[in-house]
């Protein structure tokens, strides 16, 4: 080995270092878009399932095994509690809207997500309410699936 | 019976844990609530995480940056805060959600509230010790 290769060599692995470390960020930061975009998914599941299908299977799969429910007038709820009321509500929802999804991870298992609802719903006396909801909610990663550990909502009325 | 011994030991150990660790979170509750009282902003840019999200009762949402300026600027003024029914539901020893009753009085943009809440905190434990990520309330 020669003195003049020196620098040249030092280059190629300042080079390849750089590159390794490039690819670890677009890891990384592909995980956590992959990680939103599963989360916006599972949000709008959840909000398709609690005021559409309220189908129960759905609903075991969505919330995590402690997860509390609050309801926007300050009732709150266990696991067991909501998906009971929820497949028993005989209220139908008409003209839902999701909007303005917000994601913030607190770490790598938790986010918080916050969305906009509304809808009309349509109670079982045939009396419509129209709803405008804010909701806050919080979701964690366990076995590979994001699951709903808490939620509260709020009334914009 | 050696066997049995180990397990005792260990969830003795757990407990023991999940105390101490909810001793410090309430702990950093109580210093969020008295520096929302106190205008401390020191104390509340320790407590509160960067990126927090702090709803209200009427579905508007503060920043950290929203905080610290309507507290500044006299928009929205604290005079009592108080916490009941709390409730820690922690899956791991890095962050934990809490439920609680609060009454809270103050006023914003000088007119007085005096109202009743369900809040909904998520909080998470960084080197600065524990911070606030998430807080949404409304109305009981």
């Amino acid at each position: 080995m020669n003195a003049g290769n020196m620098p040249q060599k030092i280059i190629k692995m300042k080079k390849y270092f750089l590159i390794t470390v490039l690819l670890l960020i677009a890891f990384a930061v592909n995980a956590q878009s992959k990680d939103e975009q599963e989360l916006i998914k599972r949000t709008y599941l959840l909000s398709h399932t609690v005021f559409g299908t309220k189908d129960s299977l759905m609903l075991e799969d969505l919330f995590a095994k402690t997860a509390t429910y609050g309801h926007s007038h300050g009732n709150l709820q266990t696991r067991a509690e909501a998906i009971n009321g929820i497949i028993h509500n005989q209220s139908t929802y008409a003209d839902t809207a999701v909007s303005d999804i917000t994601v913030i991870f607190a770490d790598d298992d938790v986010a918080i997500v916050r969305h906009l609802f509304k809808a009309n719903e349509i109670r079982k006396d045939g009396k419509t309410v129209p709803l405008n909801f804010s909701m806050m909610l919080v979701w964690v990663k366990e076995k590979k699936k994001w699951k709903l550990f808490g939620r509260q909502a709020v009334s914009l009325q | 019976m050696k066997f049995f011994f180990t397990i005792a030991w260990f969830f003795t150990g757990l407990v023991a844990v999940a105390q101490v660790d909810s001793i410090s979170l309430k702990d950093a509750m109580s210093n969020l609530d008295k520096a929302l009282l106190n205008k401390d902003q020191r104390t509340l840019q320790r407590v509160m995480h960067k990126e927090v999200s702090y709803g209200h009762s009427n579905g508007w949402v503060q920043t950290k940056q929203d905080i610290l300026n309507d507290l500044q600027t006299g928009k929205l003024v604290y005079n009592k805060i108080e916490n009941s029914n709390v409730m820690i539901v922690a899956l791991n020893k890095k962050w934990a959600t809490v439920r609680t009753n609060t009454n809270a009085e103050g006023s914003i943009s000088g007119t007085a509230f005096q109202l009743k809440l369900h809040v909904l905190q998520v909080w998470i434990k960084t080197k600065m010790g524990w911070q606030l990520m998430a807080r949404q309330s409304t109305k009981i």
